[in-house]
């Protein structure tokens, strides 16, 4: 089993193409995903705990079984590349729970919908147009088109994610200091969407290459991330 | 016997009907009609699994480990949408309707694989499918109708956050699917018990301390 382990990483930084190793990747973003989960878990899954903080762990633990999923599938000998799978939601759905906490709980106390905020409102659509623009360069690839279409549905949930990400990091908060605690978590989420966005994009230009792996290594670090950084802002905004 | 399902569902649920009009209290005639409504559901998803089962070429596998999970947490979630919509937002009364339904679907299903395959059910098997579906169908939409609870006075937070439950046990249904067609099939059964058993403890506790 442990020659087996380094075998297959010899072979992968020779340059040939071993599927197994995806599995020890999946392993390691699934490990990452679990700890920050339980982490959160054990803290804000609870009745009358912060609503916001208790979606954040939902999203991360999102991440987990979605991981989990995935390498289920690998080792039961089923595809994960090529054709839609429900592991591709645990990303979608991350990114809803992200989405709904900004937008539906924090975001009216920054922004009142007013002509003051417009600046930000509008510098904020780079990060859809970023996205945007990486699954165009998905579109443009050599990917077949099932595979294009559930990608864009992931582009969706990451870019209407990562909207509020980038205005609640920008956005000046006066009144509450909500956002201000939480700009550290805001910041890491919009790189894991970013992570992603790039996860994909090496997929479908094909196979498992350095690059993915390293990709795939920096989401296991900010999706470990993501639940101790908003607990640090909780904390922040409840003293 | 082709139409087994409608037979079962015939023979399992009609008896409840009578029982609606006898219980006294309004949750109880709930907690019942829910556990029929799950049944009526399980009819409904056999149907449309076997018409995507066409669509997908008969491929068992991809179906059961990838469409069914979506199309079955689809139609269970629509009664606890609109219970949660038009009548109560009550934490305890949704938990324990969308429960109920979640159980009320697996009872139909367990009957059904039953009734098809009686040759290789045992007791083990009936203690798995307790342990293992019956549970996995009640926690899944559980977790929607708790969920609920708490996104349904907000209106910026009702549609995104019904889509990110709706996709949280879809997720959980499809890695028990694949969890128990793979070589790590007790971890299948340890599933369920790990939303479930958290969720027992502290209405237990919570119990206790209101006495």
């Amino acid at each position: 089993m442990r020659a087996e382990f380094w075998g297959i990483i010899i072979c992968f930084l020779k340059g040939d193409k071993v599927e197994g190793f995806i599995v020890y990747i999946y392993l390691a973003m699934l490990a990452a995903a679990a700890v920050g989960f339980f982490i959160g878990a054990v803290k804000y899954l609870r009745p009358r705990k912060p609503l916001y903080a208790s979606m954040i762990v939902l999203g991360v633990g999102c991440i987990m079984i979605g991981k989990a999923y995935t390498i289920l599938r690998i080792i039961t000998g089923l595809e994960i590349e090529g054709i839609f799978h429900v592991g591709m939601l645990g990303t979608v759905g991350a990114f809803a729970f992200f989405f709904s906490a900004n937008f539906g709980q924090i975001d009216s106390l920054v922004d009142d919908g007013g002509g003051t905020f417009l600046k930000y409102r509008l510098i904020s659509l780079s990060a859809i147009i970023v996205t945007a623009a990486m699954y165009l360069f998905i579109l443009l690839g050599p990917a077949p088109t099932a595979e294009k279409i559930i990608d864009g549905v992931v582009a969706v949930s990451i870019a209407a994610a990562s909207y509020f990400h980038l205005k609640h990091i920008i956005i000046p908060d006066i009144d509450y200091g909500v956002v201000n605690c939480l700009r550290i978590y805001n910041a890491l989420a919009l790189a894991y969407g970013l992570l992603c966005m790039l996860e994909i994009m090496s997929a479908a230009n094909g196979g498992f290459t350095v690059f993915r792996v390293t990709v795939c290594l920096l989401e296991c670090v900010v999706s470990l991330l993501l639940v101790p950084a908003m607990d640090k802002g909780v904390q922040k905004w409840s003293k | 016997m082709e139409q087994i399902s409608e037979i079962l569902f015939i023979c399992i649920v009609m008896p409840m009907i009578p029982m609606l009009f006898v219980l006294p209290d309004k949750k109880s005639r709930l907690f019942v009609g829910y556990l029929m409504v799950g049944s009526l559901i399980c009819l409904m998803a056999g149907a449309l699994n076997l018409f995507l089962l066409q669509i997908f070429n008969g491929d068992m596998l991809y179906v059961t480990t990838t469409i069914t999970p979506i199309s079955e947490e689809v139609l269970k979630a629509i009664p606890v949408l609109y219970l949660a919509i038009f009548f109560t937002d009550d934490r305890e009364t949704l938990l324990s309707a969308s429960f109920a339904l979640g159980v009320g679907f697996a009872i139909l299903e367990d009957a059904v694989i039953l009734a098809q395959n009686p040759s290789a059910i045992s007791l083990g098997w009936a203690f798995t499918r307790v342990v293992g579906a019956a549970l996995m169908h009640g926690a899944c939409t559980a977790m929607v109708g708790m969920g609920m609870s708490y996104i349904r006075k907000r209106r910026k937070l009702f549609f995104c956050g019904t889509v990110a439950l709706l996709i949280a046990a879809i997720l959980f249904h499809a890695t028990f699917n694949v969890l128990v067609q793979s070589s790590f099939r007790i971890a299948a059964f340890l599933l369920p018990m790990s939303l479930y058993l958290p969720v027992i403890f502290y209405q237990i506790r919570q119990r206790k301390k209101k006495k």
